[in-house]
């Protein structure tokens, strides 16, 4: 069931990071750490939290389990939803830096000198900051 | 042949663990047994992939991640993870309370000239909590504007203060406000550190208005200039606190209700506590009345006890009554009954 609220970011990054490949544990952390340059830095416990709740929405499902160095890697991958779930939200973002982006270039060439006489104060109105989901997974 | 037991020998998958992987496995006794049957190997494997290989103990980072996330898996079992979802809620409403409380604590209290002249004073200040006061001030005014993690540091810093003050005035001989108020606070400031990440629309909403409620309450347009000018005429003040707070939980709680959402309901439920405790002076003296004198400390230590299991048991029973609501949906899910309306679908003939 794709969720029809905004996705929180570290939720939006787990399934970003699971769209390529299927992957375990560790790999997903690593992941997120460097989709998000760094910033998102999830602890197994959480992630394990994040990742039991995506396989109860249907986003996220086990794939297969493999033994490295003695340690179990359960590895897991992005469902039908989930790839649906994603794509939605991509669109959404992807419509707010939009128009974020059109009313900043607005904004530049209203600043910049055109040598014209000056736009009358008052008139134009401030975009609106696109309203993005954060917190925790 | 020998009659003796064999002796014990050790487990070879427990003689080849190491102290930190053998460390890990002890914290995450914390997590329901059949999930920890279930997932521990690959949750031990995670967390050993990520530490330095050399390290002998799990840093308190994990150790709080792995309860953090035992709380979870358990609280899901049982159908309340409402309780977890609300947890910013009621911070929220707790810093506010706090915010109102220090606003008046300070202007009326600690920066009012005592109407006891022999009392001692720390310089400006009646008592060393103005310092604390001043904390939660500047932690409540910022909150709207900063990080949730910056205001939860700042809070756990104040709260930490806190705490220390008994020992800081025992040590300096310096006079400190009275523990009637200083628990009820401290049991506000712990739950603020459940704050958001992120400053909602309510932070923003409450902060002027616990601002107001503060600077109007600590006023000097009292009828009786001379009324809160010391910490042991504040009982009522602080009653007031709780019951504005309660009142404002259940508000919250309403709006939320209509909404089919249930996080009000355990805010309110969190806040029981740090609520009780700031009404246990009134709520003493009616349950422990006795003709012509002041209870004792111990009736108010114990009216605290109580108000704590209250609170306790309270939560306990919510959480009770969620998990038998849970396990009842799930033997109907299991049994194939719809477990909403109870419809049981007609197996289909054959063919």
């Amino acid at each position: 069931m794709a969720p029809s609220t905004p996705l929180r970011e570290p939720t939006f990054l787990i399934l970003t990071a699971l769209a390529r490949e299927p992957l375990h544990g560790y790999g997903i952390i690593s992941e997120v750490a460097a989709l998000s340059d760094g910033r998102v830095s999830l602890r197994p416990g959480t992630l394990y939290g994040a990742l039991d709740r995506l396989t109860d929405d249907g986003l996220v499902e086990p794939d297969h389990e493999e033994i490295v160095d003695g340690r179990l890697r359960r590895y897991y991958r992005l469902t039908e939803a989930g790839s649906a779930a994603l794509a939605a939200e991509t669109e959404r973002l992807r419509r707010n830096v939009e128009a974020a982006s059109l009313r900043l270039r607005d904004r530049a060439e209203k600043a910049a000198p055109t040598g014209g006489p000056e736009p009358r104060g008052g008139l134009v109105r401030p975009a609106r900051r696109p309203r993005i989901a954060g917190g925790t997974a | 042949m020998s009659d003796q037991p064999p002796a014990a020998t050790p487990d070879p998958a427990d003689a080849a663990q190491t102290p930190l992987e053998r460390r890990y496995r002890r914290l995450l006794r914390v997590y329901p047994a059949p999930y920890r049957a279930d997932r521990a190997d690959e949750i031990v494997g995670t967390y050993l992939d990520l530490v330095d290989p050399r390290r002998r103990w799990p840093s308190p980072g994990d150790a709080l991640d792995v309860l953090r996330g035992g709380l979870h898996e358990r609280l899901r079992g049982y159908g309340a993870l409402g309780l977890l979802a609300a947890l910013p809620l009621a911070a929220s409403l707790a810093l506010h309370t706090l915010l109102a409380l220090s606003a008046f604590l300070l202007v009326r209290v600690e920066l009012a000239t005592p109407p006891v002249p022999e009392l001692p004073t720390v310089g400006p200040v009646q008592t060393l909590g103005a310092v604390v006061w001043l904390g939660w001030l500047v932690v409540g005014l910022s909150a709207p504007l900063l990080p949730g993690r910056w205001t939860r540091r700042a809070a756990l810093a104040v709260v930490l203060l806190t705490l220390a003050l008994p020992a800081a005035a025992g040590l300096t001989g310096q006079p400190r406000p009275p523990l009637l108020v200083l628990v009820p606070t401290t049991a506000l400031g712990l739950v603020t550190l459940a704050l958001p990440a992120e400053p909602g629309r309510l932070t923003r909403i409450l902060t002027p208005l616990a601002a107001g409620v503060g600077a109007v309450a600590s006023g000097a347009w009292w009828d009786d200039a001379d009324r809160y000018l010391m910490y042991h005429s504040t009982p009522e003040i602080l009653a007031a606190a709780g019951e504005l707070l309660v009142a404002l939980a259940v508000a919250v709680a309403l709006r939320y209700t209509v909404n089919g959402d249930d996080r009000g309901l355990w805010a309110t439920l969190l806040l029981a506590v740090p609520a009780g405790l700031l009404t246990v002076q009134p709520l003493t003296k009616h349950l422990w009345a006795h003709p012509g004198g002041s209870p004792s400390w111990g009736a108010y230590a114990g009216t605290s006890v109580l108000v704590v299991l209250a609170g306790g048991l309270l939560l306990a029973a919510m959480i009770a009554s969620r998990a038998a609501r849970h396990r009842a949906v799930r033997r109907r899910l299991a049994s194939g009954v719809c477990p909403t309306c109870g419809h049981r679908p007609v197996d289909e003939p054959a063919g």
